[in-house]
């Protein structure tokens, strides 16, 4: 009967203990930041982590922030460069809380925050791409491009005000896309329909012309050839009956009578055919030696 | 005595009513028992084999990092052990550049000027360097590098991630032209895109190593998509040309050397032969000649005769007539006497 009193006892004093450690104390995390509120009024922040001590409700309120980076997509509207041409820059927005106190004193909330952040970034993109031209967010030249300087410049302008009004720490803005109005995007794909078509003829031309080229330097190269061949064989030819000529004459020259002779005789030999029918003298020989016959046939 | 005992029996009376509830008190104090050491050995927790743990007491991060195994730590409300996949790659798809309302031709949209423009929000796409639209897919993959990080640095930290990949991706194609980014310059878009975007989480400290960025797909916008295609094809005809006339000259060289070469040797050939032809006729003459100045009126009838052999063995007629007769008349063929032409067709019959 006594030691029930005790556990009783025991168990009630736990129960006890517990209820009053909910009540009294509350955690800060690690990635928290919390602001207690006496009756309203912020009486502590606290940005280290760990076990603290408060009045309990409704004396003190804990109101605790994530302070972990946030981020989110900004609103999208037209922006001008300076050269005059329509974008639409998609931003995002990655930030944090910074000051606690202001924070929960100017916004509260971070659906709060996102909305008044909205208006700072939208404000501070149009100020900076207005000192832009449009080449310096696209261009094939590298070192005309300036996305990272105006996504500094930019997180600045806005990462200052948030500081001063919010308690935000803006840490970056970055472009997500660049992208055109709806009604210019006609005219881009007609100027890159344009250049498309433009690449096509070139590349048609030059696959024409140098296949030209190839087919004309092929034949030219067949004539070269061919006509050299022609040459070679005319001066060998020719120096060939030169050669003959002067061994012809070097052996005629010895006897040019005799020569004379038997180039008739062959001549004689040559011309004469079967057809031919010749009128001879008796007295050419050999028929000479027919010469008491008055006529043969 | 005032009670009936089949109500006790089926337990409707005070006294069982009582018996009840110090039963289930009892087993209600062994449940609470239970529940108590239950909750004691709570925070003792399976780190698994992909993951790195750490633990907040009292939300404040206590100094250590554990790997898989038994983890033991205290009870809820002062522990809190958080696990994160440090080993394990994780893979997110961006598809954000793709239409993000869908397949452009299935999405009845109420477009203002028809289907020749793109919704700067509804239709996802960039501008290149030469102020091209394209569209992409990317995946990337990456690790959790530092745990403690990753978890208390960001919230939403594959949102912020992919954010970050898009920024990345987005300042590198801004630089590039579109052909280079279809086609050649996609390892350099690949390479590029990481190493910012890289820089960009170290910066923010998110505690994520980036393992690889896969250009999954990248297309110039639908509406120009032709164009493109004509481009390539157009690339193709000019090789093919090129190709061609190369086959061409393949083909026709060699027949133009090999008659080059031909004509040249029948050139050598037939020099040679004269010349040949010439030594020899030469070395002859002076054979007979040498013959010829032993004896020169013997030669000389004798080759007369030979030749005169030779003729007039040949010779369909021969006419002889004696001078002393008179003056010769020669008839030379063709005659233009009406005979002459029967007489040489008789001819012609007998050969």
């Amino acid at each position: 009967m006594k030691t029930q009193i005790i556990v009783r006892g025991l168990i009630g004093a736990l129960v006890g203990a517990l209820l009053l450690f909910v009540m009294l104390t509350f955690q800060v995390r690690q990635n928290e930041r919390v602001v207690l509120t006496r009756f309203g009024r912020p009486v502590r922040v606290l940005v280290e982590p760990g076990l603290y001590g408060k009045w309990p409700w409704p004396i003190e309120t804990v109101n605790r922030f994530d302070a972990r980076l946030d981020f989110y997509d900004a609103r999208i509207s037209e922006a001008l460069t300076r050269d005059k041409r329509n974008v639409i820059i998609p931003v995002y927005v990655a930030w944090r809380i910074d000051d606690p106190l202001k924070f929960l004193q100017s916004l509260g909330s971070a659906d709060n925050a996102r909305s008044k952040l909205d208006g700072l970034v939208t404000s501070a993109r149009n100020t900076v791409l207005g000192g832009y031209d449009f080449s310096q967010l696209v261009s094939t030249n590298r070192a005309e491009v300036k996305i990272p300087e105006i996504e500094h410049t930019i997180t600045d302008l806005v990462a200052q005000q948030a500081k001063q009004s919010f308690g935000i720490a803006v840490v970056q803005v970055g472009i997500k896309r660049l992208t055109l109005p709806e009604a210019n995007t006609q005219f881009v794909f007609e100027r890159m329909r344009a250049e498309r078509a433009q690449f096509a003829a070139q590349y048609r031309a030059e696959g024409q012309q140098q296949a030209d080229e190839v087919r004309a330097k092929t034949d030219a190269d067949k004539v070269v050839m061919l006509a050299d061949a022609r040459k070679y064989a005319e001066e060998t030819r020719g120096k060939a009956e030169a050669e003959a000529a002067r061994i012809y004459r070097a052996a005629h020259e010895k006897d040019p009578s005799f020569y004379r002779f038997l180039r008739e005789l062959d001549a004689l030999k040559q011309i004469t055919s079967t057809n031919t029918t010749v009128v001879l003298d008796t007295a050419t020989p050999p028929f000479d030696l027919l010469s008491p016959v008055p006529k043969g046939e | 005595m005032t009670k009936p005992s089949p109500e006790k029996d089926i337990g409707f009376g005070p006294a069982a009513v009582l018996q009840a509830m110090k039963a289930s008190v009892r087993l209600l104090r062994w449940g609470l028992l239970l529940l108590a050491l239950i909750y004691l050995v709570s925070g003792v927790t399976a780190v698994g084999p992909n993951e790195t743990a750490f633990v907040l007491r009292f939300g404040k991060l206590q100094p250590g990092l554990h790997g898989s195994g038994l983890l033991l730590a205290l009870p809820q409300p002062i522990d809190e052990v958080v696990k994160v996949p440090t080993r394990s790659v994780q893979e997110v798809q961006l598809d954000a550049w793709e239409s993000s309302t869908g397949e452009d031709d299935s999405a009845p949209l109420p477009s203002v000027a028809g289907r020749d423009t793109l919704h700067p929000v509804r239709d996802g796409y960039t501008l290149t360097g030469d102020a091209n639209i394209i569209r992409a897919r990317f995946s990337v993959r990456y690790q959790v590098a530092d745990p403690v990080a990753f978890v208390l640095t960001a919230r939403n930290q594959t949102g912020l991630l992919e954010a970050i990949l898009y920024q990345a991706a987005t300042g590198v194609i801004a630089q590039m032209k579109v052909d280079d980014v279809l086609a050649s310059g996609l390892e350099t878009l690949r390479a590029q895109t990481m190493q910012v975007a890289q820089a960009q989480l170290d910066r923010l400290g998110l505690g994520v190593q980036l393992l690889a960025f896969e250009v999954r797909e990248i297309i110039p916008a639908r509406q120009v998509l032709p164009a493109f295609e004509d481009v390539v094809s157009a690339k193709v005809e000019s090789r093919t040309l090129i190709e061609q006339a190369n086959s061409y000259r393949a083909s026709e060289l060699p027949g133009a050397q090999a008659e080059a070469y031909r004509l040249k040797q029948q050139a050598d050939a037939s020099g040679q032969n004269l010349v040949a032809k010439a030594t020899g006729e030469a070395a002859a003459f002076e054979a007979i000649d040498q013959q010829y100045r032993v004896a020169p009126d013997l030669m000389r009838t004798r080759l007369y005769a030979d030749a005169m052999e030779t003729i007039l063995h040949r010779l369909q007629s021969a006419t002889i007539f004696q001078s002393s007769r008179g003056s010769l008349r020669l008839y030379l063929q063709p005659s233009y006497s009406p005979q002459q032409p029967s007489t040489s067709e008789m001819i012609r019959e007998q050969d």
